[in-house]
C-alpha cells in the first residue's frame, strides 16, 4: 500500500472520475478497506455530481431518501420522505467529509483524456492540466450529467436569458418575468410549480404529456427521527419496505395489461381529480403505454396549470426568435427567459470520447452503434477500466444508488482479485461481453420500454437496443452484476513487469 | 381481466366440478413449470396478480381457481384438483408447486399424496392446524359473515395486512382496501375447512425439497404457526418476510426473489437452512 493522504501523488492504484454518488461510494469502500491508494478527479468545485449541478428551484428526488442513499451510511436526519436537493447534497458532503475523502479529491480536475498504457500497465489520465497515472480507472460520471440542448431553429438568436435546467443561472431574477419552459419531463414538472410562484407569465412547451402520479411526501416527526437515531434497524426496515414497494412496480413494466392499466389509472385518476377543463385534460393525457417513458411523481404539477398566468402550449416549437418562441401553428410567445428542461445525453455518453483502450481506440468508436459492457461495468479492449453508471444501469422503478453500490461491490472484488493474482491487466473477453448483452436483449423482450409505443432515452435510436436501462428488477441486478468471477476475463501476460502474472493469451 | 397476456385458459373436469386454469404454455417453451395454488377467498387472478407476471418472465406458470363443492369440502378434494391440472397440462414432468395460505395446506397434501408430481414445494403463510388465536378469529369472521358484511370487510382488512403495511398507506388507500374486499362463493366452506384442517399426519412423508415462508407481522396465521411446517417437513428451509398475512399483496417482489432463488436449485441449499433477511 502506498501512502497517500494530504500530499497529492500523481501515481496511484485507482483513479475515480467523478465525486457524485458513484465516485463517493467507490471512494468510501476503498478508504474503508485501506488496501489501495486512490484519487478522485472531480471537474467541479464541490462533490455531489448531479445533485450539485441540478439546483434549480424545486429540485428533489423522486425515490424516497431512506432508499436513495448508501446502505452503509444510513441517515436518520432526512426531513421528508422525498428530501429536497439541498439536503441530498449536504448528505453527500457529509459522506465525503466523514469518510475522509476530501483529501483524495482533486477539484477543478476535468478529465480531458484517459489512455491505456500497454507498457506501463495502467491508465494515463489528463485532468485540469495535470497528468496522472493509475493502475485502475473507475469512471463514475453518471448517465445524466451532460445537459442536452434541444436542436431548435434560431435558438442562438434569442436575446433574452436562455439556460439549461442543470446549468441554472442564479443571476437571473425570474420575478415578474415572462418565462418559457421547454420540456415536460422529470425536471420540468419540478421547475414549473416553483417558477409559477414568481414569474408574471409562464408558458410550458410540451411535446409529449407525461404520466404523473401523486407524490406522497411528508415530514418525518421528531419521534421518528429520534427512533432512527436510537434504533438504526428501524431505518433499515423502512428502507426495505421502500425497496420492495418499488420492485413491485417492475411487474408493471413487463407489459402485463392488467397491471399496466391499474398503474396508469392511478395517474389518470390523479389528472382527472386535478383538471376539470376537458381541453386541458386532453392535452395533459399521455398517448403512449404507461411506463414506456419515465413515470413522474408530483402533487403540485397539475394544479399549476389552473393558475391564470400559466399556459400549456402543445403545438410544437417551430423556432426560437429574438424575442420568444414561435409555434408550429404560427403563434408567437413573447418571453424574457427560456429554460431548457430537455434532459441529458444518456445513450451517447460523452466520457466515451475521452477513454482510449488498447491501440488507442476510443471507447466512443467501439460504442458507435450503442454502448455495452460485461456485467454492466467492464469493456473488452479496455483493461482495468471499470464503469459505474454506464450501460444498462438505469432503472424505471427503483434507486440508482442501490445499482451503483452493486457495481462498487463488483469492482472492489475485481481490484482485489487482480492484486491477489498479481495480474497487470484484467480485461473481459469480447465473447463474454457479447454473451452478456445477448442475455440483456433476451430479458428486455416483452418489456414496456421496447413495446410500449413511445420514443425515450431508454432505447438507443442507433441500434434499437435497450442500452440505458436494466431490463429486470433491481434485486436481480445485484444478483447478476455484483459478484465478480474471473472466468470471463483474459489475464494479460504480454508485458513484463516485476509483478508476477498468470500466463494467458487472447 | 386476463392474468397475463401469455396465459391460456383451460379447464379440467374432476369430482363433478369444472376447474379453470391459466397456463403460459407455448410451443417452444422448455422452461420449468411453477404451479400456483391460491388461498381462502381468493383466485389465481386476485392472489397472484403480481407474482404471476414476475414468475412468467422466467418460468412457465400454471395457476388454477380451486372449485368448492356445495358440501363435503376436504383438503384432499382441493389437492385432487391441483393434481388433475398438473397431470393434464404437464404430464410426466414434476413441477415446482407453490401454495399460499389455505393453498399451502392443499399443496402439502398434494405433495405428500402424489410425490411424483412435485419437484419442489414452496409454502407461503401456511400452518398445520388452527390454534386458539386462529380459532377465535375464525369465530368472529363466522358471526360477522352471518350478520354484517360491512364490518367484516373492515375486520378482514385489519387482520390480513401487516401493521407496517397499513401504517404506510394513505387513508384513501385503506378505504379502498376495505371497500374492494369481496366474499366469493364458497368462502364460508373454506373458512370452515380452515377451522378443522389438520395436515400434521402427512408432513413427515413429504420428500420434495421445501421452502417455508412466513410473514413476520402475520396476525392471521402467526409466524409461530407457520414455522411449525418448517419443523415438520424433513427437507425444509425457512425464510421470513416483513409482511402481514397478505404477503402476495404486500411483498410480491420479495416473495418472487426468494421463491426464484429456491426453485432455481431446490437442493442447492441444505435442509434446515434459515435464510438471512435480504439486505438492500
Amino acid at each position: 500500500m502506498e501512502a497517500n493522504t494530504k500530499s497529492r501523488v500523481s501515481s496511484v492504484d485507482v483513479i475515480i472520475i467523478g465525486a457524485g454518488f458513484g465516485g463517493l461510494g467507490m471512494g468510501t469502500k476503498l478508504a474503508r478497506e485501506a488496501k489501495h491508494s486512490f484519487l478522485i478527479l472531480e471537474r467541479g468545485k464541490d462533490v455531489g455530481g448531479t445533485w450539485r449541478d441540478n439546483h434549480y428551484p424545486g429540485a428533489a428526488c423522486d425515490v424516497p431518501s431512506h432508499l436513495y442513499s448508501f446502505s452503509f451510511r444510513p441517515n436518520p436526519e432526512w426531513s421528508h420522505t422525498f428530501a429536497p436537493q439541498r439536503e441530498i447534497l449536504d448528505y453527500m458532503r457529509g459522506v465525503a467529509k466523514e469518510e475522509g475523502l476530501l483529501d483524495r479529491i482533486v477539484f477543478d480536475a476535468e478529465v480531458t483524456d484517459a489512455r491505456w498504457d500497454e507498457t506501463a500497465g495502467g491508465w494515463r489520465v489528463s485532468a485540469g492540466g495535470v497528468e496522472y497515472f493509475a493502475k485502475n480507472l473507475v469512471t463514475a460520471v453518471g448517465h445524466l450529467s451532460e445537459p442536452k440542448f434541444p436542436s431548435i431553429a434560431g435558438i442562438g438568436d434569442f436575446t433574452g436569458e436562455l439556460f439549461h435546467s442543470a446549468q441554472w443561472n442564479d443571476e437571473v431574477d425570474l420575478a415578474g418575468k415572462r418565462v418559457g419552459i421547454i420540456g415536460s419531463g422529470a425536471t420540468a414538472i419540478q421547475v414549473l410549480p416553483e417558477i409559477a410562484k414568481v414569474a408574471s407569465e409562464v408558458v410550458s412547451f410540451q411535446r409529449s404529456a407525461p404520466y404523473v402520479t401523486p407524490r406522497p411526501d411528508r415530514a418525518y416527526t421528531d419521534a421518528e427521527k429520534g427512533l432512527f437515531r436510537k434504533r438504526p434497524e428501524t431505518m433499515q426496515e423502512l428502507r426495505e419496505e421502500m425497496f420492495w414497494a418499488n420492485e413491485e412496480r417492475y411487474a408493471q413494466r413487463r407489459n402485463t395489461p392488467s397491471l399496466v392499466s391499474a398503474a396508469a389509472q392511478v395517474a389518470l385518476d390523479h389528472l382527472h381529480r386535478e383538471i376539470q377543463d376537458p381541453v386541458l385534460r386532453e392535452k395533459l393525457t399521455p398517448d403512449y403505454t404507461f411506463g414506456c417513458k419515465r413515470v413522474l411523481k408530483s402533487s403540485d404539477y397539475y394544479p399549476t396549470f389552473l393558475l391564470g398566468h400559466v399556459e400549456l402550449e402543445t403545438n410544437g416549437i417551430a423556432e426560437v426568435t429574438a424575442t420568444g418562441i414561435r409555434t408550429a401553428s404560427g403563434q408567437e410567445h413573447e418571453l424574457d427567459v427560456i429554460i431548457a428542461c430537455t434532459g441529458f445525453e444518456a445513450t451517447d455518453l460523452p466520457i466515451a470520447y475521452l477513454l482510449h483502450g488498447r491501440e488507442g481506440k476510443p471507447l466512443s468508436d467501439q460504442w458507435a452503434t450503442g454502448m455495452q459492457a460485461y456485467a454492466t461495468s467492464a469493456v473488452h479492449g479496455f483493461p482495468n477500466l471499470w464503469i459505474i453508471n454506464g450501460p444498462n444501469t438505469g432503472l424505471g422503478h427503483n434507486s440508482a444508488v442501490y445499482i451503483a453500490e452493486s457495481q462498487i461491490d463488483y469492482i472492489m472484488q475485481a481490484l482485489n482479485y487482480r492484486d491477489d493474482q498479481g495480474l497487470v491487466a484484467l480485461e473481459v473477453s469480447e465473447e463474454a461481453e457479447e454473451a452478456f448483452m445477448d442475455e440483456v436483449d433476451r430479458l428486455a423482450q416483452g418489456t414496456v420500454w421496447l413495446e410500449g409505443g413511445c420514443k425515450s432515452w431508454y432505447v438507443d435510436a442507433r441500434n434499437g437496443r435497450l442500452t440505458t436501462l436494466w431490463p429486470e428488477p433491481a434485486y436481480t441486478f445485484r444478483q447478476v452484476n455484483s459478484a465478480f468471477t474471473p472466468e470471463p476475463y483474459l489475464e494479460q501476460a504480454n508485458i513484463s513487469l516485476t509483478e508476477p502474472v498468470l500466463a494467458e493469451a487472447h | 381481466m386476463n392474468i397475463h397476456p401469455d396465459a391460456q385458459e383451460g379447464t379440467v373436469h374432476i369430482g363433478g366440478l369444472v376447474v379453470p386454469f391459466y397456463d403460459t404454455v407455448a410451443p417452444q417453451d422448455t422452461r420449468e413449470t411453477i404451479v400456483l395454488v391460491h388461498g381462502t377467498g381468493g383466485s389465481a387472478a386476485t392472489h397472484f396478480r403480481t407474482l404471476y407476471p414476475m414468475l412468467a418472465a422466467r418460468y412457465r406458470v400454471l395457476a388454477l381457481d380451486l372449485q368448492t363443492p356445495v358440501e363435503g369440502l376436504t383438503l384432499e378434494r382441493y389437492a385432487a384438483q391441483v393434481a388433475a391440472v398438473i397431470q393434464k397440462q404437464v404430464p410426466g414432468t414434476p413441477v415446482h408447486l407453490l401454495g399460499y395460505s389455505l393453498g399451502a395446506l392443499v399443496a402439502s397434501v398434494a405433495a405428500a399424496s402424489q410425490p411424483e408430481l412435485v419437484r419442489s414445494l414452496s409454502l407461503v403463510a401456511g400452518w398445520i392446524s388452527a390454534d386458539n388465536q386462529q380459532l377465535l378469529r375464525n369465530g368472529i369472521w363466522d358471526k360477522l359473515f352471518a350478520t354484517d358484511h360491512e364490518l367484516l370487510r373492515e375486520f378482514v382488512t385489519f387482520m390480513v395486512f401487516g401493521p407496517p403495511f397499513l401504517a404506510g398507506r394513505s387513508k384513501g388507500e385503506v378505504e379502498q382496501l376495505v371497500s374492494s374486499r369481496v366474499f366469493p362463493e364458497g368462502i364460508a366452506q373454506q373458512m370452515e375447512l380452515n377451522r378443522r384442517a389438520d395436515i400434521g399426519n402427512v408432513l413427515g412423508s413429504i420428500g420434495a425439497p421445501t421452502l417455508v415462508i412466513a410473514g413476520r407481522h402475520d396476525v392471521m396465521v402467526p409466524t409461530r404457526q407457520t414455522q411449525l411446517l418448517y419443523g415438520a417437513i424433513p427437507d425444509a428451509r425457512y425464510a421470513t418476510i416483513d409482511s402481514g398475512h397478505a404477503i402476495v399483496h404486500e411483498r410480491p417482489a420479495q416473495l418472487f426473489q426468494i421463491v426464484n432463488e429456491f426453485i432455481t436449485d431446490p437442493r442447492g441449499t441444505p435442509a434446515g437452512l434459515v435464510h438471512d433477511p435480504i439486505f438492500v
